[in-house]
C-alpha cells in the first residue's frame, strides 16, 4: 500500500510539473528566449578572438555546431542548412557556428572543423567553446541548435533549423518543410514580432565536457 | 522502507536486464544489424489477400545506444513491381513507429496484397540510435516475405 502511495505521489508530481501543448507534445522552452543575449568571447578555428558584442547593432544567427554529428552533416549536405548561411550573410546578417564539444568529444578536434568548413563551402566562422560555457549559458542541448539575435541584442528564436527532425528536410512535421531561421529573419526584416520564438531542437546532444 | 528499496533495486535489474535482448523470439537471424542496433521480425498476425494486413519490424538498440525518440522513423516502400509471381503489394504510408522502451521500438507497416501467395515487401527502413557519445541515421534496405492466404 505504502509503494502505491509512494508511486501515485510521483505520478502526480510528474503530471503538476509537466508543460504540455494541445497536440500532447511537451511545450518547447529556452532560458534565453526573450532575453538579451549572453555576451562571449571565443576563438575561431585560426585562434582568432570573436566578440559578440563587436556585433551590436546587427542581426545574428548562433548555431551549435558538430561535424561528426549525422544531423549536422545531413543538414548541411542536403537539409536546412545548405546555404543559408551564405543567402542570409549576403544580406547583412552575422553567422556564427559554435562548437561546445570537449576535447576528445566527437566533432571536437581542429582537423574535423578545418575540413568541414572546406568541403560544406563554409564562409562564415567556427568558435571554439571547449569548456561549454557558451553552449551552457544559451542552453544550447543540440547540434545544430540555432539563435537569433535582432538589433537589439535580444534572442528572438531558439530552438531547430526545422520542423524535419531527420536532418534531411524530408520528414516535415504537418507535412510543409519550415526553415525556422529563415522565418525569424524573415519576421525581422519586416520589421514583424518573430512569430515562432522557441521550438524544440533534434540532433546530436552536444558534447559537453563535465 | 529497506523492502521498497529492494523491490525497486529488483525491477531495476530485471528492465536492464531485456534491454539488450529483441523482444521478439527471433529465432533467425536479424534483418539487418551493425554493433549498434538489430532489426527483426516481429510477430504478425495471419494475411488474407484483399484487406489490410500488419508487418512489424522490431528495433532493438544493442549496447551503449538506445533509440532516438525524437527520430521520425519510417518505412519507404520500394515502388519497384513484384517478383514474377509474387503478388503485388500496396504499402500504406510510410509506417507507425512506436516506442517501446529506450532500447526497443516497434515499426507497423500496413499494406494490401492483391492476391494469396507470398508476398514480398521491399524497402528502406530509416532509423536512428544514440549514445551519450554520438548518434547514428542508418537506412538498412530489407525484404520481408509474408505468407498471404
Amino acid at each position: 500500500m505504502r509503494i502505491l502511495t509512494s508511486l501515485l505521489t510521483i505520478i502526480i508530481l510528474v503530471a503538476a510539473g509537466a508543460s504540455s501543448r494541445a497536440d500532447g507534445k511537451p511545450e518547447a522552452q529556452s532560458p534565453v528566449a526573450g532575453k538579451p543575449a549572453p555576451d562571449f568571447t571565443l576563438k575561431d578555428l585560426a585562434g582568432k578572438d570573436v566578440k559578440l558584442s563587436s556585433f551590436k547593432g546587427k542581426v545574428i544567427v548562433l548555431e551549435w555546431f558538430n561535424p561528426g554529428c549525422p544531423f549536422v552533416k545531413r543538414s548541411h549536405t542536403v537539409g536546412s542548412l545548405v546555404d543559408t548561411a551564405k543567402r542570409h550573410t549576403k544580406a547583412g546578417v552575422v553567422w556564427l557556428a559554435i562548437n561546445s564539444g570537449a576535447p576528445g568529444k566527437q566533432g571536437n578536434d581542429l582537423a574535423t572543423n578545418t575540413e568541414a568548413v572546406k568541403t560544406w563551402s563554409l564562409t562564415h566562422p567556427i568558435l571554439r567553446d571547449e569548456a561549454g560555457t557558451v553552449g551552457k549559458a544559451y542552453g544550447a542541448t543540440n547540434t545544430p541548435n540555432m539563435f537569433v539575435i535582432n538589433k537589439a541584442g535580444t534572442v528572438v528564436y531558439a530552438g531547430a533549423i526545422d520542423n524535419s527532425p531527420d536532418g534531411e528536410g524530408k520528414s516535415a512535421e504537418g507535412g510543409t518543410l519550415i526553415n525556422y531561421v529563415d522565418a525569424a529573419l524573415g519576421d525581422l526584416a519586416a520589421g514583424r514580432a518573430v512569430a515562432t520564438a522557441v521550438t524544440k531542437p533534434y540532433g546530436c546532444s552536444v558534447k559537453y565536457g563535465s | 522502507m529497506a523492502r521498497e528499496l529492494l523491490l525497486i533495486a529488483l525491477v531495476v535489474a530485471c528492465g536492464r536486464d531485456k534491454a539488450t535482448k529483441p523482444r521478439a523470439a527471433a529465432a533467425g537471424p536479424p534483418l539487418a544489424s551493425k554493433a549498434f542496433y538489430r532489426v527483426d521480425a516481429g510477430p504478425n498476425a495471419p494475411c488474407t489477400s484483399g484487406t489490410t494486413c500488419e508487418v512489424r519490424l522490431e528495433l532493438t538498440a544493442l549496447g551503449d545506444y538506445h533509440v532516438n525518440k525524437d527520430y521520425p522513423f519510417k518505412f519507404v516502400g520500394d515502388p519497384g513491381p513484384p517478383p514474377a509471381g509474387q503478388p503485388a503489394v500496396q504499402i500504406d504510408g510510410a509506417g507507425t513507429f512506436a516506442l517501446d522502451d529506450a532500447k526497443h521500438g516497434i515499426m507497423t507497416i500496413k499494406f494490401r496484397p492483391t492476391a494469396s501467395g507470398t508476398a514480398k515487401l521491399v524497402g528502406t527502413f530509416k532509423l536512428s540510435v544514440c549514445s551519450d557519445e554520438t548518434c547514428e541515421i542508418e537506412a538498412p534496405k530489407l525484404e520481408l516475405a509474408v505468407p498471404v492466404s
